[in-house]
Parts: structure tokens; C-alpha cells; sequence
């Protein structure tokens, strides 16, 4: 049996809210071109008759649970667990994927604790340069100031604080002010101990 | 082998037959045709199609049977609703449990990124996006902030690059003086 590698994500049918991800090989559709009429006549499926014919395939493959709705993902291309901050609206007549709303990362240089980059994406972030890590900021204290936040991370009397880059043609100095007091509540632990240590004032 | 019981034979002339008399005495009515039952005639019935059944089935006048059911298998049944049964058809009219492929939900025609770069100390600076195929992704770039008072396009002006799926490089031609380069990053479907 011919297999296919296909993404699927779940939502929830009432409120279209995400549930779940999987990707794996499946049985290749085994969907005909044509079928046969009643008067004996071979005909091409119509594109509808297709769909339901690929749909009922997907449903069978992806198997989802009572109150599930299941959408195959993979023409997106995105990896397994991108799609957790996006919904379904069910009340269109196809039913509609929606983003979600935007994110806020920043991006730090594990070796000098410095911040490298300011991103703003309704997916998740994941690290991808060695030595860097990604920092979700959103809901904290710095998220109102994504763009503009640069300096770097200090540990000083066991309380992590950042120090703003002090140029005001990159931090305007409103902004500096805001950073420095801004309570960090940043979950830290994503950095190695190693790294926190090097910084420990 | 077969044959008549003498008693049987008794008994059936006893039960037909009185001697001495034209009068025929019939003691079981078979035919059960052309009689009247009175109105509210109760009957208990405990067994129905093999099943108990806690119910109560009355005949009226009207020759309709009333059944007044206090349990259906042993379950106290729901009030009738506009003088119905309540039925649910559960999982027909739930309309979940299926999947759907792409022709068959839609999607918004991009997705967007967007991103600033600190270049500081060194010629070049990468920044981690989430993951784009490159082939139908567009990196536009947003322009680029400079610390520096110089003129020098080199330390003016940065450029950036995606890299790969899930990078973008921010380039800017020496290594003094810090800047920023902003993108915007779009993925059409």
C-alpha cells in the first residue's frame, strides 16, 4: 500500500478553537477519474463529487474524535504545533482558518546576553540560530514596547532587569526609562543555567 | 402409535354434550369478535415483545389505547413534548467527528512576519523566523535605523536576506556602529 506523509490539525466543531496536531504517512486516495452513470457510460468525477470523495478519505485517515473537526493542514507547509494559535470560524460557508492574533519574541545572544531581534508573528517562534535563544514577551510588561526593546539581560541580587541600549536614535529615552523599570517576569528557565550564571552580577 | 385416549374422549363429550338435553354448551369462545370492552378497562402489563415493561395500558371508550408508561427499560422516559415523544438523533445532528481537505476550507491568501535586526559589533546579524517555504515567501525590506553621524553608506545602510526557511540575515558593510534593519516577510498561499 502506497503511503503519503500529511499534516492534520483538530478544532473544536462549536467553538472552533484549537485542539490537537499529528503528521505521519497514510494511505495514498485512491480517487477515480471516473465513474460509471447509470445508463452505462463512463463520466469524469465532477469537482464536487471529488471533494466529498477526498474529504470522506481524510476523515477516514485522520480519524477525528466526537467534536472534532479535522482540516488537512499539509498544503500549508508549516511544522507540527504551528497552527496552535489559530481557529476556525465555522460560520462561513467554507469554514475559514483564521491566524490568530499577533505575537511578540525577542531574540538573545547567549553570549552576551544581548538582545538581537524584535518579532512579531501570530505562530510560534522557535530558535534557530546556535547560541541564540526566543523569548515569548507576549501579556508581560514588555510586550507594549516590542520594536524597541534592545539592551541586554543582567541578573543583579537574584532579579533579572534589563538594561536598555542607551541611544536614543534606536531606544528613544521615554522608552529606555520604560524598559529599565519594566518588571521582567520573563520565564528565564529557557535560558541554560550556564548562561544565567555568566551574567549573575 | 397414535390414537384416541379414552379419556380424552370423555372428557370432550362431557364439556360439549349434556345428556339429556338440545341445549350445546360451548365453554370457550374462541372467535373474540363482537364484544365491547367497558371504557377505562385497565390492563397491567408486565411483559412486552419478551421485555418487562413497568406500564399501564388502558382502553377507552373510544377504542384507543392509552399507555401510561412509568419506565422504558428500566429508565423513567422524558415528559412528551407538544403531545410527542422526545427523540435524539445524537450523533447524526452533531455534525463533527470529519476532516476536511484543502479545497474544502479556505484560508487567508498570506500569512506576515515582521521583524527588526540589531547589527551590533559585527558585520552581520541572524534572526530566527517561524518556518516559510522560501519559494512562495517574500522579504521586503523596511529600511534600517544607524547610530552613527557619518555619511558613510557603509555604516549607514544594511540590507537583509532570508537565509533559509527559518532564518533572515541583516547585513551592513563594517563592523562599527550599530544599526537596525527591519523586514516584513509574507507567505502566499
Amino acid at each position: 500500500m502506497s503511503m503519503i506523509e500529511r499534516h492534520f490539525a483538530f478544532f473544536a466543531a462549536g467553538t472552533g478553537e484549537y485542539l490537537r496536531e499529528w503528521a505521519g504517512p497514510v494511505p495514498v486516495p485512491d480517487i477515480p477519474h471516473t465513474t460509471r452513470r447509470w445508463w452505462g457510460g463512463r463520466m469524469a468525477f465532477s469537482e464536487a463529487e471529488r471533494q466529498a470523495a477526498l474529504n470522506a478519505w481524510a476523515t477516514r485517515v485522520s480519524q477525528p474524535q466526537p467534536g472534532e473537526v479535522g482540516l488537512d493542514v499539509t498544503p500549508i507547509g508549516w511544522p507540527v504545533g504551528d497552527l496552535c494559535y489559530c481557529r476556525v470560524d465555522f460560520s462561513h460557508p467554507r469554514p475559514l482558518l483564521q491566524w490568530g492574533p499577533p505575537r511578540h519574541y525577542i531574540e538573545v545572544r547567549l553570549g552576551t546576553m544581548q538582545i538581537v531581534a524584535n518579532t512579531e508573528t501570530h505562530r510560534p517562534l522557535r530558535a534557530a540560530v546556535p547560541g541564540q535563544v526566543v523569548i515569548d514577551i507576549t501579556g508581560t510588561a514588555l510586550a507594549r514596547y516590542h520594536g524597541r526593546i534592545w539592551g541586554r539581560f543582567a541578573c543583579c541580587d537574584g532579579r533579572w532587569a534589563l538594561e536598555p541600549l542607551h541611544d536614543v536614535a534606536l531606544v528613544p529615552r521615554e522608552t529606555q526609562r520604560a524598559i529599565a523599570d519594566a518588571r521582567i517576569d520573563l520565564d528565564v528557565a529557557q535560558m541554560p543555567v550556564s548562561e544565567r550564571a555568566r551574567v549573575a552580577v | 402409535m397414535r390414537g384416541f385416549s379414552p379419556f380424552q374422549v370423555a372428557h370432550a363429550v362431557w364439556n360439549l354434550i349434556a345428556i339429556g338435553s338440545r341445549t350445546v354448551t360451548v365453554t370457550t369462545n374462541n372467535d373474540k369478535t363482537g364484544y365491547s370492552l367497558a371504557a377505562d378497562q385497565a390492563v397491567n402489563t408486565t411483559k412486552w415483545a419478551g421485555t418487562t415493561v413497568d406500564a399501564q395500558i388502558l382502553v377507552d371508550g373510544k377504542q384507543a389505547i392509552a399507555g401510561d408508561t412509568r419506565g422504558w427499560r428500566g429508565v423513567v422516559p422524558n415528559a412528551l413534548i407538544a403531545g410527542r415523544v422526545d427523540a435524539h438523533a445524537q450523533v447524526v445532528g452533531d455534525k463533527t467527528g470529519y476532516s476536511l481537505t484543502a479545497g474544502s476550507y479556505a484560508i487567508r491568501a498570506s500569512s506576515t512576519q515582521r521583524s527588526t535586526i540589531l547589527v551590533s559589533g559585527a558585520a552581520s546579524a541572524t534572526a530566527a523566523i517561524s518556518s516559510v517555504t522560501t519559494t512562495r515567501a517574500v522579504l521586503q525590506f523596511l529600511g534600517c535605523t544607524s547610530t552613527t553621524a557619518s555619511v558613510a553608506n557603509d555604516r549607514m545602510h544594511s540590507r537583509v536576506d532570508l537565509t533559509n526557511a527559518t532564518t533572515v540575515t541583516a547585513t551592513k558593510g563594517t563592523t562599527n556602529d550599530d544599526s537596525t534593519a527591519g523586514f516584513d516577510l509574507a507567505e502566499f498561499f
